[in-house]
């Protein structure tokens, strides 16, 4: 059994909109051991995002996040201060996000956001330099040295997600959040972009957090995954296990409106419904509305329970599945 | 970039020889003759028309057009009807003052907002930006005039610590000079500052809720840097924007609060001027401060293209 790295105990998050109060994380707990990859899977507005982000108190304002445990190396992040939690930026925990082209500051070189973050947390600035270089070149940036003087709207949209991701490797961190890493690129650059993640993951024996609404994306490069729903988690499980035989309705659901790239398969089936609006969900089951095999005691309560060896769910019938 | 500057620079030249034409067309649309406003009232027809000659007016409008653009072109403005002295050579009198003024009044402004601006934008919705929300709405809401008036009110007339108006040039000694300006400065500085609070407090928002801030804030990057470097620097475009113009107006003279403070800038100049129909003097005056506006969106340009590398393509 490896080490522990992060386990997420019943996080709560709630916002105030114009709909009234909604939380956007409703008890999620998982957790990730040292060089796993989990992914978190679900639906634009399942509170996945949120939920990640608070996970490691990144989330603003930071009073959003209002119950749970967040033990990162048997720490609780919601008990560190500010600077204690400083000094795991970058070296423990950092994050890759969605939008390449929004997520660098647009007045500095590539150069100097790489560099200092080095040398945030220690190191000379050769020490810093010679850390971004082999970086860069080891993302496969083609003349390193001269990008490094380069300004983010200088640099192609797979080009500036790999400096971003070069930007949270610069400190060989332990966790790394992947907000939709690789959602604005394109299908070839995406791809390139995955595998080259996970082989610099496997180097430096680094955990991840993948979030992703693409099945075929988790479906690559995660150990487990676990799917969201309105604010919970609804399944969760080994990868393969969880995509072949899915217990979990929503799941199942999910897995039927993937393309799998033939004509021949007719129209896609959509999920019947909509999302339910975050700020008046239902008593129980946040999928009943939705659910083909609903029934009464669906409007219950029903946690995340163990169904099977390393699995688990949030439904009365998940073993009849 | 040199070819970003480049291409403003002939802008710039299209603006002015447009402006020219303009300020040259407004200034004879208005109605009044300047020979009548000149002679005593008893003159005759002929004396009239003598005094038409005498300053040109008897030429066609082109001719007149060329006369004074020719001239301008060489520094040459034309003569003061009212003054008969050389246009250029009063507004250069009175230049200094009004330059003075505002950028003392600019750096008061810039002292008050950009403080008020980064900290009501780092603490939203907290004392500190409602604070500043009251202060800035009174500094837009209350004129300028009546602030000044107020202001001689205490610290000239009860207080008697400061004089009531007029200038002394730095030459003066600079106490001397400061004690005369400093209640016009902050009366116009003030009403700025108030202006550029509320437009970098929403451009540092715009940008805190950007990604790569919170990129910056998940590698550790502390939040002093976050705001003054990170933000600060992407905020700065669009608040240069209001500041430029504001020191536009400045510059142009706050008629006002030249005239309650008695202060012999360019203001006073082109309001007694327009009084008097001295179609030299006016077209000078909106001239240079047609070009002083050109000349600092220019220089805001110049200066957009060294804090966005965006720009300089």
């Amino acid at each position: 059994m490896p080490e522990m790295l992060f386990e997420v105990r019943d996080l709560v998050t709630r916002f105030r909109s114009e709909g009234g109060e909604i939380r956007p994380s409703r008890g999620v707990s998982f957790h990730i051991a040292a060089g796993e990859v989990l992914g978190l899977v679900g639906e634009s507005g399942s509170g996945k995002s949120v939920t990640a982000r608070a996970s490691v108190r990144l989330q603003q304002p930071e009073s959003a996040t209002i119950g749970g445990e967040l033990f990162f190396r048997g720490q609780d992040l919601r008990k560190l201060d500010a600077e204690a939690l400083r000094a795991l930026r970058a070296k423990q925990i950092a994050m890759v996000v969605q939008d390449p082209a929004a997520a660098l500051n647009p007045v500095m070189t590539i150069g100097d956001q790489l560099f200092r973050i080095h040398r945030l947390h220690g190191g000379s600035e050769s020490e810093a330099r010679a850390a971004a270089l082999s970086l860069l070149t080891r993302m496969r940036i083609a003349e390193a040295e001269s990008r490094l003087s380069a300004y983010p709207h200088q640099l192609s949209g797979g080009m500036r997600q790999r400096v971003l991701i070069a930007l949270a490797l610069i400190c060989r961190p332990s966790l790394l959040i992947a907000d939709e890493p690789t959602t604005a690129l394109d299908v070839t650059v995406e791809a390139e972009i995955l595998a080259l993640l996970d082989e610099l993951r496997r180097e430096l024996g680094m955990a991840m957090l993948m979030i992703s609404h693409n099945l075929s994306v988790i479906g690559r490069i995660c150990d487990r995954v676990a799917v969201m729903y309105a604010g919970r988690i609804m399944e969760e499980g080994p990868t393969q296990a969880l995509l072949t035989s899915p217990r979990h309705p929503y799941t199942r659901a999910l897995l039927a409106s993937v393309p799998r790239g033939t004509k021949a398969d007719g129209p896609l089936p959509a999920i019947p419904g909509e999302p339910p609006d975050l700020a008046r969900l239902p008593p129980g089951c946040p999928f009943q509305a939705r659910c083909p095999g609903a029934e009464a005691r669906c409007t219950e309560d029903q946690p995340l329970r163990d169904i099977a060896p390393g699995r688990k769910a949030a439904c009365w019938r998940a073993e009849a599945a | 970039m040199a070819n970003f500057l480049l291409g403003r620079a002939a802008t710039l030249a299209l603006v002015l020889f447009g402006a020219s034409v303009l300020i040259f067309l407004v200034v004879r649309a208005l109605p009044g003759d300047p020979a009548i406003a000149m002679m005593t009232s008893n003159a005759t027809p002929e004396e009239i028309q003598a005094m038409r000659e005498a300053i040109g007016l008897h030429l066609p409008l082109w001719q007149q057009y060329f006369t004074w653009v020719g001239g301008a072109v060489t520094g040459d403005l034309g003569r003061s009807f009212m003054y008969s002295t050389g246009v250029a050579g009063l507004i250069a009198e009175r230049f200094p003052v009004t330059l003075h003024v505002s950028l003392v009044a600019l750096a008061i402004a810039m002292a008050i907002a950009i403080p008020a601006g980064v900290l009501s934008a780092r603490y939203k919705g907290g004392p500190i930006d409602h604070l500043f929300r009251i202060v800035a709405m009174i500094g837009i809401s209350m004129p300028v005039f009546w602030q000044g008036l107020l202001s001689i009110l205490l610290f000239a007339v009860i207080l008697g610590w400061l004089p009531p108006g007029g200038y002394q040039p730095l030459s003066a000694g600079i106490g001397l000079s400061t004690a005369h300006i400093i209640l016009p400065a902050v009366a116009l500085g003030t009403a700025y500052a108030a202006t550029i609070t509320r437009m970098l407090r929403s451009s540092m928002l715009d940008v805190l809720g950007r990604e790569h801030i919170a990129v910056a804030r998940a590698h550790g990057v502390p939040e002093r840097t976050i705001i003054w470097t990170d933000a600060f620097r992407n905020a700065l475009i669009p608040t240069l924007t209001a500041a430029g113009f504001s020191f536009g107006y400045l510059l142009a003279g706050a008629v006002l609060t030249e005239v309650i403070f008695n202060l012999p800038g360019m203001g006073r100049l082109l309001y007694e001027s327009i009084l008097s129909r001295d179609y030299p003097l006016v077209q000078g005056l909106v001239l240079l401060n047609v070009t002083l506006f050109v000349l600092i969106n220019f220089g805001m340009d110049a200066l957009y293209a060294i804090l966005d590398p965006r720009i300089r393509r």
